[in-house]
């Protein structure tokens, strides 16, 4: 190499606000990044799921099928397919570019509350308030599930695949990790409701919030905790959690419209993100950038790093 | 090239030409594949058939027939016109599609060989040489070679017209001057350049000083390069006999011999002469040479390669024609120098060498490993004697890892105790303590009357009955009694306990052991039948092998497998450590015994039959591996002390197609299992409604206690009020209640002609015990039994006939389903069927073994083409039975054998039938009657089928007795029948 590498940067919190999205779709109640993080998935109450561009908040494409609120979604690595899951106790998989329903899959007995693609979108995993996750098979036709992870003892809040593990977040104040290459079930106990479990970037550790207001960051193998994160309000709301994109900051939404930042090593906040006066109901951190979504009642904001030069075009606030 | 307007005309088309597109027309879309077929040039499809004419159809569906199939053709030959001698050719069954231009034998114009060049075919130029040697003038082929006709082809007779000399090449004559520039030039080659010039023609150059200006020469000849494809099968770099090497004469040249110089290798040859010229040959690359000649003569060394590889034979290409100062630059390098094999044809040395694959080695086992899984056989050491269990350890120590090996799961609450060092615990010893206080004197009361009526001698219990049940009734009362109770009851929970989980864990593998024992399947599951009935009294059982300890302990392990039900109780009973041998005679003399002293009240299971959902009525599937307590990780989260004692670790299988879909082998490859393995446990148990004290002492494994074992131990303590942890111990708690009626029953069974009112009474006093705490299906099951035995004692049982004789009996109980065997001797009697057919008969009826009797057979079989011979005597038994013959007398088969002399009609025979036809009504049993003087005109032959014509109405019966001196008119036979026209 002829040039040194650059001085690394400070790592930017996603602090300036970028762009205001009104989605028209009711309340938000979920707001994802595709796999590249090019678009952003919004799941409203109104049924609708609906497809943005995050570089210029235009809508590209609105999904409706379900039969009632749209909880979570997901797209798949790829970006040629989208599933999403809702109060009607389906999941559904759309084709992206048609916005047609590839496949409505029934199963669950009561509403699903997450969903999940797995890193080849050839399963679909979905947790329900049923207590179980069912794993969909996408390749084949078969409508019922390969195999359902009837373990937990409560609804299923949250739920994480990465490439061999699936994580899951239980009411009942578990969080369960299948080691499928091991085939394994690990469960840790914390004892408050979860509602919110994610993998941290390099897979060695997960972050579970709980109804108690507090994060932890636990050792994925051992289950030893590594980091504890206080300060936020969450007692009733499901809310989402996540790490930034450099493992180096936890973030978490809060019941009284901030989103805080913590430090991953010291644990103390690094910074309280005034985002709305209601409940930061979701939000989604960008997998590479510093760019964060935040979803508050019907609207999503994205912020970034660093303050967008242009003036905001033609999105109303 | 004449350059006309027009030039389309001249040009060569090759290939078929498209179709001309048409601008309005639509597009038209492409045949799919499967719409494209192959068709031949009469429009039949061209499928695929097998290796002849290149895998496609011949013939007339592949046959030699055609349409209306094969005729032969016909040899006439006369005097005359004798046929003339055809001799089959080839093409004789070829068609026209073999002799087409793709067939095997394509039929085109070809040269012949005299209208060819002087080139002659080597092959036969030799088989010339040597029938010219053989021959009478040895030299005659010299003649013919002398004088060869001059045989030239058309083209070089032409060229040679036209000026052209061999040698020379084809073209516009060139100067000298010109080509020597060229050559000198170093013009940059591009792409493929033609192979520089040879050595041959080099020397002609070099010496050629001479060059006149205004000279032309004839251009070089050249020899055009061929590139050959590589159509054998041969490896890369093969050459075969080059012919040209092998033979001596290299006539293929057009030479003739040279008679006047003796180095002509053919001709020297010829004349017998042998040289030591020889040119080397290598042996790199090339088949031997078979020259005949040389295979005698005297070799030395020198006609041999020293160095592999060392001297490049031809021209150093191998036929690779890249330009010449690649090639050269190529040489130099260092590689190439190191490199000593052949570079093959086609192929360069790689510019960059290639990265060596890093190979692991495997990982190393240990010395120890056997290749073999091998399951811990379930002994049953908890009713032995420490010291016998200890041995029994030992014994199969060296086959089995050691006990400290085996994981958590594996190891049983005792084990585990004695590990950590702790004490046993102090918790309610007996069921007994769990009654209420006036229950237990009930009870007590109950015994006492008993021991009473026992003081009584009993005559016939030294001699026959099992032994166990009078030896093992202890004495409640008294400590010790119920210490003996208590121990039996841990050790048949223990054993149940630990069968159960074994079961599960060696589920799969003896699912495949299931296959090999199909064979014998049968009796073992009518012994699983017949332990495993509801009704079966199990308590006391025989003892077969009680002189062989060890053999009993296998035997009682497999009887209480059997006894729970168990499909593979055999095979899990049997000593891993035993030969083969010796196991598979065990397991006979298991399966054996176990028939032979099979529960005695099997004749009542006939009245019950098993319900279909008791099972999932009364047990519910609970996950294996239960997560520890609840209360200890909440305080470990108060504290913050997230790790080993919030996290809980289990065996979890996930699905084969999800770990497919997520690229990931199989943790668990075979195992068939789905999520966490689940066990069935009794929804219902007697100690779901028990109050169980709980102990003091709760010792508590903390996390690691999650094996179902575990739960044995933690159920004494029982804290927890899950219903789950307290299910465990009822199999094993339950026994000292069967005990307790066992020995109601027992005492009910004392032989005492006096008691039968206490007999009735005290059984039914224990059921309603039992009834209080038992399930009613188990309830039911124990009260059949009890009300048997109390109905009839076994001392009855036992004074009326012998234990074996009584199990004899048994085995046929299948009968008494339908019948009693009263009734079944009855009805099976010999005798209804003497009356019909002799005893031998009827025996060998009813074996099956031949439907008649040997000896009758044989004699009928020595008639046979004779009058005598009956040809339905090995029928005759079935015909009995037959419904249909009803009319067939049993008296038939003594029919004294109709006289030789008897006229022998073809109708005669049907004597034979007549118990069948006997229900033909018009049938005249005086029929055979008829006086053999009677007329035998040639209609008098329907005289014998009259009874049958006898419901023709216009028959008349006085017909026969028409004299025979009546008018013999043509119709008179006939008269009656015409009567009703």
């Amino acid at each position: 190499m002829a040039f040194p590498q650059p001085r690394p940067q400070p790592p930017q919190l996603p602090r300036h606000l970028h762009r205001t999205i009104d989605c028209q779709q009711g309340a938000v109640r979920a707001v994802r990044f595709n796999a590249d993080g090019n678009y952003l998935l919004s799941c409203g109450s109104d049924k609708s799921l609906k497809l943005w561009s995050v570089s210029r908040g235009t809508l590209l494409k609105t999904y409706s099928g379900h039969g009632y609120e749209v909880l979570d979604a997901d797209g798949s690595y790829d970006n040629s397919q989208l599933c999403s899951c809702s109060s009607d106790k389906t999941v559904i998989l759309w084709d992206v570019a048609s916005g047609q329903v590839t496949r409505k899959l029934r199963g669950h007995v009561g509403k699903v509350n997450c969903v999940q693609f797995n890193d080849e979108a050839s399963v679909i995993l979905s947790g329900s308030i049923d207590g179980t996750v069912r794993c969909w098979d996408t390749r084949s036709r078969r409508m019922e599930p390969i195999q359902v992870l009837d373990e937990a003892r409560d609804g299923v809040s949250s739920l994480k695949v990465s490439e061999h593990e699936v994580l899951t977040g239980s009411v009942d104040g578990r969080v369960r990790h299948y080691d499928l290459r091991m085939g394994q079930l690990h469960v840790d106990f914390i004892g408050s409701p979860i509602t919110c479990v994610c993998f941290t970037q390099d897979g060695q550790c997960t972050l579970s919030s709980t109804l108690d207001s507090t994060l932890r960051l636990l050792d994925k193998s051992t289950g030893e905790m590594l980091g504890e994160y206080t300060g936020h309000q969450n007692k009733s709301y499901k809310m989402d959690c996540s790490l930034s994109n450099k493992d180096t900051h936890v973030v978490s939404c809060s019941e009284e419209g901030h989103v805080y930042y913590w430090d991953l090593v010291e644990g103390s906040v690094a910074l309280k993100l005034p985002v709305g006066k209601g409940v930061v109901q979701s939000l989604s951190f960008h997998p590479t950038d510093p760019l964060l979504l935040t979803a508050t009642e019907g609207r999503v904001q994205v912020w970034g790093g660093e303050p967008l030069e242009t003036s905001e075009d033609g999105t109303e606030t | 090239m004449a350059s006309d307007s027009d030039s389309d005309e001249d040009f060569v088309s090759y290939g078929t030409p498209l179709e001309p597109l048409e601008e309005d027309e639509p597009a038209r879309k492409p045949v799919p594949v499967h719409e494209q077929t192959v068709k031949d040039e009469k429009g039949r499809y061209k499928r695929f058939h097998g290796a002849f004419t290149g895998g496609f159809s011949a013939g007339y569906f592949n046959t030699v027939g055609s349409k209306e199939g094969w005729t032969p053709s016909t040899f006439v030959s006369s005097r005359q016109q004798k046929v003339e001698r055809q001799s089959a050719r080839p093409e004789d069954f070829m068609d026209e599609e073999d002799l087409g231009e793709h067939g095997i034998a394509p039929d085109q114009i070809t040269t012949t060989a005299d209208f060819g060049s002087g080139c002659i075919d080597p092959i036969q130029e030799k088989a010339r040489t040597l029938s010219a040697q053989s021959g009478p003038i040895p030299g005659d082929t010299l003649l013919h070679d002398l004088i060869a006709p001059a045989r030239t082809s058309v083209g070089v007779a032409l060229l040679r017209k036209m000026g052209w000399r061999e040698g020379q090449g084809v073209g516009p004559r060139v100067r000298k001057r010109k080509m020597h520039h060229k050559a000198d030039a170093g013009e940059r080659v591009y792409g493929c350049a033609l192979p520089p010039e040879g050595s041959a023609e080099s020397e002609g150059d070099s010496d050629d000083e001479f060059a006149p200006e205004d000279v032309t020469f004839a251009p070089r000849d050249v020899t055009p390069q061929v590139w050959v494809g590589k159509q054998d099968l041969h490896g890369l770099g093969y050459r075969g006999l080059d012919p040209s090497r092998a033979l001596p004469a290299h006539t293929s040249r057009g030479q003739h011999i040279n008679l006047f110089t003796l180095t002509s290798d053919s001709t020297s040859s010829l004349l017998g002469l042998s040289h030591s010229t020889h040119t080397r040959r290598g042996v790199a690359g090339q088949a031997f040479d078979e020259d005949d000649e040389s295979v005698y003569h005297r070799d030395s060394m020198s006609n041999y390669d020293s160095v592999l590889g060392g001297e490049e034979p031809g021209d150093g290409l191998y036929g690779w024609t890249a330009p010449q100062q690649y090639r050269s630059k190529s040489k130099d390098s260092k590689r190439d120098a190191a490199y000593l094999g052949k570079i093959l044809e086609g192929f360069t040395l790689a510019s960059n060498a290639e990265e060596p694959k890093t190979v692991f080695a495997p990982p190393v086992l240990p010395r120890d490993y056997r290749p073999l899984r091998r399951y811990r056989p379930l002994l049953d050491t908890s009713g032995l004697s420490p010291l016998l269990a200890a041995a029994l350890r030992d014994s199969r120590g060296h086959m089995t890892q050691p006990q400290q090996a085996i994981g958590r799961h594996q190891l049983d609450s005792a084990q585990r105790r004695e590990l950590l060092g702790e004490t046993s615990l102090q918790g309610p010893s007996s069921v007994f303590e769990l009654l209420r206080p006036e229950d237990q004197e009930k009870l007590s009361s109950v015994r006492k009357a008993a021991d009473g009526r026992r003081d009584v001698p009993e005559p016939s219990s030294q001699s026959g009955g099992p032994p166990e049940g009078r030896r093992g009734v202890p004495d409640l009362t008294s400590q010790s009694g119920r210490a003996a109770v208590v121990a039996a009851a841990k050790a048949s929970a223990l054993q149940a306990l630990s069968s159960r989980f074994q079961g599960r864990q060696q589920g799969a593998p003896e699912g495949q052991s299931g296959a090999m024992e199909g064979h014998k399947g049968a009796p073992e599951s009518q012994a699983l039948a017949a332990w495993s009935a509801p009704t079966a009294d199990t308590t006391n059982t025989f003892k077969p092998f009680d002189k062989n300890p060890h053999k009993q302990a296998r035997y009682d392990q497999y009887v209480s497998l059997l006894r729970q039900g168990h499909k593979d109780a055999l095979e899990r009973s049997l000593d891993v450590c035993m030969t083969e041998w010796e196991r598979g005679r065990e397991r006979e003399e298991f399966v054996r015994a176990a028939l032979l002293y099979k529960p005695s009240s099997s004749a009542l299971s006939t009245r019950f039959t098993r319900s279909t959902h008791t099972e999932d009525d009364s047990s519910v599937e609970v996950t294996q591996d239960a997560e520890s307590d609840v209360n200890d990780k909440e305080s470990a989260v108060k504290m913050k002390m997230f790790g080993k004692l919030t996290r809980d670790t289990f065996q979890w299988y996930p699905h084969t197609l999800l770990c497919k879909r997520f690229n990931i082998p199989d943790p668990y490859p075979g195992s068939g299992v789905v999520g966490m393995p689940k066990v069935k446990r009794d929804r219902f148990s007697v100690f779901n409604f028990l109050t169980v004290n709980e102990s003091p002492t709760a010792a508590h494994s903390p996390a690691s206690s999650s094996s179902g074992d575990a739960e044995c131990s933690k159920a004494a303590e029982a804290g927890r009020r899950s219903r789950w942890d307290v299910t465990a111990p009822p199999a094993g708690q339950e026994d000292p209640l069967t005990q307790l009626l066992t020995q109601a029953r027992n005492q009910a069974s004392v032989p005492t002609h006096t008691h039968t009112t206490a007999e009735g009474r005290n059984p039914v006093l224990g059921v309603t015990f039992a009834a209080s705490v038992m399930t009613r299906a188990r309830f039911q099951s124990v009260m059949t039994r009890a009300w048997f035995q109390s109905v009839m004692t076994r001392a009855r049982f036992q004074s009326v006939m012998t234990r074996a004789w009584f199990q004899s009996v048994m085995t046929r109980a299948r009968f008494q389903s339908v019948m009693t065997r009263a009734r079944f001797q009855s009805v099976m009697t010999r005798a209804r069927f003497q009356s019909v057919m002799t005893r031998a008969r009827f025996q060998s009826l009813l074996w099956n073994i031949h439907l008649s009797d040997l000896k009758g057979d044989q004699q009928n079989d020595l008639q046979k083409g004779k009058l005598y011979h009956n040809r339905l005597f090995r029928l005759q038994p079935l015909l009995g039975h037959c419904s249909a013959c009803s009319a067939y007398s049993p008296c038939w088969a003594t029919v004294p054998p109709v006289p030789p002399t008897a006229p022998a009609g073809p109708l005669f025979r049907l004597f034979r039938l007549q118990p069948l036809l006997g229900h033909c009504s018009a049938y005249s049993p005086c029929w055979a009657t008829v006086p053999r003087a009677a007329p035998a005109g040639p209609l008098f032959r329907l005289f014998r089928l009259q009874p049958l014509l006898g419901h023709c109405s216009a028959y008349s019966p006085c017909w026969a007795t028409v004299p025979p001196t009546a008018p013999a008119g043509p119709l008179f036979r006939v008269q009656p029948l015409l009567g009703h026209i």
